[in-house]
């Protein structure tokens, strides 16, 4: 059964490389082929993350301890100049974490998938934003008390008489400023883009807050082992965020030359791009993953999304498809064949690598579709997948010839809902899978679905660990 | 569970460390340091006596050199007379911020006194201006050095 062909722009007739059968045909290629694999979470690189993280913490709180801050705590303002410190450092300390979070280190992305890396990231923010404004009011205060004058003539002494002090207040203002237009309700009135570039401005933050730090704080003063130490822990960070921030997707879009071939509708506000470029046999990517593409046009350039590859790399073509809800995500469907593009990724522990038990359940909602599809490839043929694909329209069932395709290939079972949520209660998506407890099951789509379909499924008597979602944040 | 469980152990061996690396012996440590009765000595052959100095010029003055102690710079004028320390003066301090400026002028006033009264700087430092201290004391023995004052 053909649902639908593709002619890759000057290709050959006989390449319609998405079509399911071909795409079965290629994922037998792509087991003999071990270069493409993605490799597998290392679990002892994350728990040496982790330990390094706990150590570094111990060590933070420990300092002002030790530096002769706690022995001056009985003197005049000595008690807030002693929680001042302590603030300071471990609100510091948690936005290094916070960067190191940021920076798609694989070791992070590939245990803890993306989205559980930027989720950690977002639990950490208020405590971080919050230590250091706590450390800005206390020792405002412990100065002042010690100066016997009052808090708002102290914040004028402050800027005046403590060197990098101006730029240190400069940054806890943007700290604070990217705080509030973070907070969710802000969040969701402000474009994504606008939020994404005021954001970058920590950066800008950390690196002014930086100077006060090594020249005023009390616990690497006088001790060189201290400062040394904390200056290289930034320089990591910071080498960290160059090297999988930019070095590596310089490199990798480098390597592979992305140019639109085409672009596809899919459906009522979906379309596929189709990427063609070179090296691709040599881009490691699992089914279920995504990448931060940049289309390079004089409009688009600066901004980067997050779509997923909706089918693994048939060389020399790729493709992503997206849910058009954004101006972005619009003004893809205008991309001229040829456009070239940036990528950074792949990101993502949606896939086979996360997979605990022999056999899979994949839930689908709307466009989360995409995911499980090229996920599909990487499952072995007679796996016996479930596939369960929902949407609140025929319309929106999106690629579901080509999962059912490569579901039939291996020896699984593709069930489609379409619907809206009350007449295809979520309960009624579990009963369609009699031996769901037993199975690693996969949920993608969006926040709300993901949210309701991981409570059906637990409710059901999947374990957390054999639990996987990939959320679509619209 | 696990991962809080190591997170947890990892943060209290950092702790640990830090504040036992700190106290261990041979280290002067800040606890120790800013301890009230602390005493602050720079090494000094064949101490002296706090009344008699033994050697030396009758009459002399002499600047210490300009000690740098991270919150600030300080030099101290040294005056003897009659083999006695008679009398210091801060000839130069140059502090980083205006707290730092506050403690210098807090405690300059009783090193002097403790100084003239040792005549030497084997004194206790001020609690809370530790740095400032050594560096008043180095600044002094600094300037004795040069009269070859014991």
């Amino acid at each position: 059964m053909i649902t639908r062909t593709w002619q890759p722009t000057g290709g050959t007739l006989d390449s319609p490389i998405f079509y399911p059968q071909a795409v079965a045909a290629g994922s037998r290629l792509r087991t003999e082929d071990p270069r493409r694999l993605s490799r597998r979470p290392s679990a002892i690189s994350f728990y040496a993350a982790l330990v390094a993280a706990g150590v570094g913490m111990g060590l933070v709180l420990g300092l002002p301890l030790v530096d002769g801050t706690l022995s001056e705590i009985h003197l005049r303002g000595g008690l807030a100049m002693f929680l001042g410190s302590t603030t300071g450092l471990a609100g510091t300390y948690a936005a290094l974490l916070m960067v190191v979070m940021a920076s798609r280190a694989p070791a992070l992305e590939r245990t803890l998938g993306q989205d559980g890396v930027l989720r950690w990231h977002r639990r950490l923010a208020p405590w971080t934003i919050g230590l250091i404004t706590a450390h800005a009011v206390l020792l405002t205060l412990a100065y002042a008390q010690a100066a016997h004058s009052g808090a708002w003539g102290e914040v004028g002494v402050l800027l005046r008489t403590f060197p990098n002090m101006i730029t240190a207040t400069v940054a806890l203002a943007i700290m604070v400023l990217i705080g509030l237009i973070s907070i969710r309700q802000v969040r969701t009135r402000i474009p994504r883009e606008r939020w994404w570039v005021l954001h970058l401005l920590m950066y800008v933050a950390l690196a002014l807050a930086f100077a006060h730090e090594v020249v005023l704080g009390p616990s690497f003063v006088r001790h060189p082992i201290a400062q040394y130490t904390w200056t290289l822990a930034w320089v990591a960070a910071a080498l960290l965020v160059l090297t999988y921030r930019v070095g590596v997707p310089v490199y990798r879009s480098r390597r592979h030359q992305l140019r639109v071939a085409e672009v596809l509708r899919e459906g009522p506000d979906v379309v596929s791009v189709i990427l063609e470029g070179r090296s691709l046999d040599r881009l490691a990517i699992a089914g279920g993953q995504f990448c931060e593409w940049r289309f390079l046009t004089p409009r688009l350039w600066w901004q980067a999304h997050p779509f997923t590859v909706s089918a693994l790399p048939q060389p020399p073509y790729l493709r992503l498809t997206v849910k058009g809800v954004g101006d972005f995500t619009r003004a893809l469907a205008d991309l001229a064949p040829g456009t070239r593009v940036a990528m950074e990724g792949p990101y993502g522990a949606f896939t086979v690598h996360a997979q605990r038990r022999r056999n899979a359940v994949l839930i689908a909602g709307g466009v989360g579709v995409t995911a499980v599809r090229s996920l599909l490839e990487d499952l072995p043929l007679k796996s016996r997948p479930v596939v369960v694909l929902r949407a609140a329209s025929e319309a929106e069932l999106v690629l579901a010839d080509e999962v059912e395709e490569l579901v039939r290939v291996r020896k699984g079972t593709t069930h489609r809902l379409v619907g809206n949520r009350d007449a295809v209660p979520m309960e009624s998506i579990v009963r369609l899978i009699p031996d769901i407890a037993k199975r690693d099951v996969f949920v993608s789509g969006s926040t709300g679905f993901v949210r309701d379909a991981v409570a059906a499924v637990q409710r059901a008597g999947v374990p957390a660990d054999a639990l996987h979602q990939e959320v679509y944040a619209l | 569970m696990k991962r809080l469980l190591t997170m947890l152990g990892a943060t209290a061996a950092g702790f640990t460390g830090v504040v036992a690396l700190h106290s261990a012996p041979g280290k002067s440590g800040s606890l120790v340091r800013a301890a009230p009765t602390t005493t602050t000595t720079a090494p000094k052959p064949g101490s002296p006596t706090t009344t008699a100095p033994a050697s030396g010029p009758g009459d002399a003055t002499a600047i210490g050199p300009l000690e740098n102690y991270s919150y600030g710079v300080m030099s101290v004028k040294v005056v003897i007379a009659n083999h006695r320390i008679v009398d210091l003066k801060v000839q130069k301090l140059q502090t980083l911020d205006s707290y730092s400026t506050q403690l210098a002028t807090y405690a300059v006033p009783m090193l002097k006194a403790e100084v003239l009264k040792a005549q030497g700087i084997r004194i206790n430092a001020i609690t809370g201006a530790t740095y400032t201290s050594e560096a008043y004391a180095y600044s002094i023995q600094g300037a004795l050095d040069k009269l070859r004052f014991k």
